[in-house]
């Protein structure tokens, strides 16, 4: 069979194993419905006692959802490895022909999925509560995929973590796309900042995947290459780690779980 | 034709205390041919495995499978081989069905082939059945369906039948019997020497990382055919162990579950040991000579047990 067919089998692979989990765990359930909904009420419930003003409303909305779509991207695939490993199954599934990007793809179908239930609810609840409805679907579109690249980037980074510290990862790698999002200024500019974290922010890609969403609200400039650009050099950084994280795990033999 | 080869393998595990799991291991696994790789916990049978599967690499040697080096060829191999181990947790929520769907679609088999294997290995039965809530017994028959998804040429089998009881370790054994017959050159660790004797065509002792000794069952007990063993029901500590030890004529002592086993060099051994055992008011159920074993090969060729060490 053609390598290119097996490939989008292993990947479709993993992204039926997430769902799998996903359909038979609460917590897991949570992560579409109550987790989100929290983050999304009770922001959008404490500035609406304040203000009506549609863009306060608006780069609510728009953070809240790019930074669980950052977090998905991020987290599905992780989650996988993850769960593979601590119930010493991981050794099972690295026999396989499997290559460590067909983890972070299974996990982007993964996430695909559940952001369309999370896009649902908010831009739902955002009209109906709020009144709250999106300027122009094609810049806000292109904002959410801005973000959505920002999380398969730190998905990758994360795999790496993954590899080489196995289950002493996991406070980081849950960690890590909300400290990105927070330095990212995902409701506010990061000129709020003092020089130097503004210094840092201003160079990660999901700086500017927020700033195409309040772009569509006026609140920033549109400035799609920054985005790319920022984007490009973390992927290479984040493929060559994970790519040296593996080799490492493999030569450490954090591959399999020793009895 | 060879089906795994190993050349000079060794292996290092770094950290605050370097471990040497193997040193200088060759090895050579035919085509069609049940390979036992015996020895005790922490003589380095899984370290070898998971070399010779590409989920480690070796630090020195070289390891082929399928003619092709694993190193270089790794994907190639992994289309090609398969794992079953006899200590795999099992992830929860998932039934027979949705797990091995998911290992036949890593494989890119077709779906049609979960039931075959689910088939071959006796649990269509539970298909709907959670994997996390079986037996030890029907877990390992899961371990060994989800090792054949991908028709495998070379099947590694870590411990298969460890944790089983005595039924469910036979129902292993006969599908690993089943699975030779059908052309799966198998390589299986264990530390049962009469499961090794009963499966293997051929067996590699295995100690402290390094391969002690290989053959065919009859040619390793050619080498204790001098020396006789003395089987002495019961349990001793080991100070008693290391008493009996010093009991002229006696070669080496290892404690099974329920019996000492004594590797001596002649049937007049048997008095100083029975004089021995009597002065200490030992607490046995009985005495005898008996067959040498593989394990006797083992003790005499390692002066240790294979019930020792932890990995």
């Amino acid at each position: 069979m053609n390598e290119l067919v097996l490939s989008c089998k292993r990947i479709l692979a993993h992204a039926y194993h997430i769902l799998v989990s996903a359909r038979r765990d609460l917590f897991r359930l949570f992560d579409v419905t109550l987790w989100p909904l929290v983050l999304f009420l009770s922001m959008t419930l404490f500035a609406g006692s304040f203000t009506h003003d549609r863009h306060v409303i608006g780069i609510i909305v728009l953070g809240a959802l790019g930074w669980r779509i950052i977090y998905h991207f991020q987290m599905e695939a992780v989650q996988l490895y993850m769960d593979n490993y601590w119930m010493g199954m991981i050794e099972h599934v690295m026999i396989s022909p499997v290559r460590w990007w067909e983890f972070i793809l299974g996990g982007a179908i993964s996430a695909v999925g559940k952001i369309a239930i999370i896009a649902a609810l908010f831009l739902t609840l955002g009209h109906f509560v709020f009144h709250f409805t999106v300027n122009d679907w094609g810049a806000t579109l292109i904002g959410f995929l801005a973000c959505a690249g920002c999380g398969l980037v730190l998905s990758v980074f994360s795999l790496g973590v993954a590899l080489l510290k196995r289950g002493d990862a996991f406070a980081f790698i849950f960690a890590f796309p909300d400290a990105v999002a927070v330095l990212s200024g995902v409701f506010y500019p990061v000129s709020v900042f003092p020089a130097p974290v503004r210094l840092l922010a201003e160079t990660l890609p999901t700086t500017h995947a927020f700033n195409l969403l309040k772009a569509t609200l006026g609140l920033a400039p549109w400035q799609p290459l920054l985005y790319f650009a920022t984007l490009a050099v973390w992927l290479l950084v984040a493929v060559g780690f994970t790519a040296w994280a593996l080799r490492r795990a493999r030569r450490d033999g954090k591959l399999v779980k020793m009895k | 034709m060879n089906a795994v080869v190993a050349s000079n393998v060794s292996k290092t595990f770094q950290g605050k205390r370097p471990v040497a799991a193997l040193t200088d291991v060759s090895l050579a696994i035919q085509e069609g041919e049940i390979y036992g790789l015996l020895g005790p916990n922490g003589a380095g049978k899984t370290t070898l495995i998971a070399i010779l599967i590409g989920l480690t690499t070796p630090d020195q040697g070289r390891v082929e499978v399928c003619g092709l080096d694993v190193q270089r060829h790794l994907h190639e191999v992994q289309h090609q081989v398969n794992l079953v181990r006899g200590f795999s947790g099992v992830l929860e929520k998932f039934t027979t069905w949705e797990l091995l769907s998911y290992y036949a679609l890593l494989y890119g088999m077709p779906r049609s082939r979960v039931d075959e294997v689910m088939a071959l290995a006796g649990i269509t039965e539970k298909r709907d059945a959670q994997v996390s809530l079986f037996s030890s017994g029907w877990r390992q028959r899961f371990f060994i369906a989800k090792g054949i998804i991908n028709r495998p040429k070379v099947l590694f089998m870590d411990e298969p039948t460890v944790g089983l009881d005595v039924d469910a370790a036979r129902a292993v054994r006969d599908i690993i019997r089943e699975l030779n017959r059908d052309g799966c050159t198998i390589l299986l660790t264990t530390h049962y020497m009469r499961e090794a004797e009963e499966l293997c065509d051929r067996v590699a002792l295995i100690s402290e990382g390094r391969i002690v000794a290989e053959g065919t069952a009859a040619e390793l007990k050619c080498q204790v055919k001098s020396e006789e063993a003395i089987l002495i029901q019961g349990q001793f500590d080991p100070g008693f162990r290391d008493r009996l030890a010093r009991v002229p004529g006696v070669l080496a002592v290892a404690q099974d579950e329920d019996a000492c086993r004594l590797l001596v060099r002649d049937r007049q051994t048997m008095k100083p040991v029975l004089r021995a055992l009597l002065n200490a008011e030992a607490d046995f159920a009985g005495i005898r000579f008996d067959e040498p074993t593989l394990e006797d090969v083992f003790l005499m060729l390692t002066q240790k047990g294979l019930e020792v060490g932890d990995e």
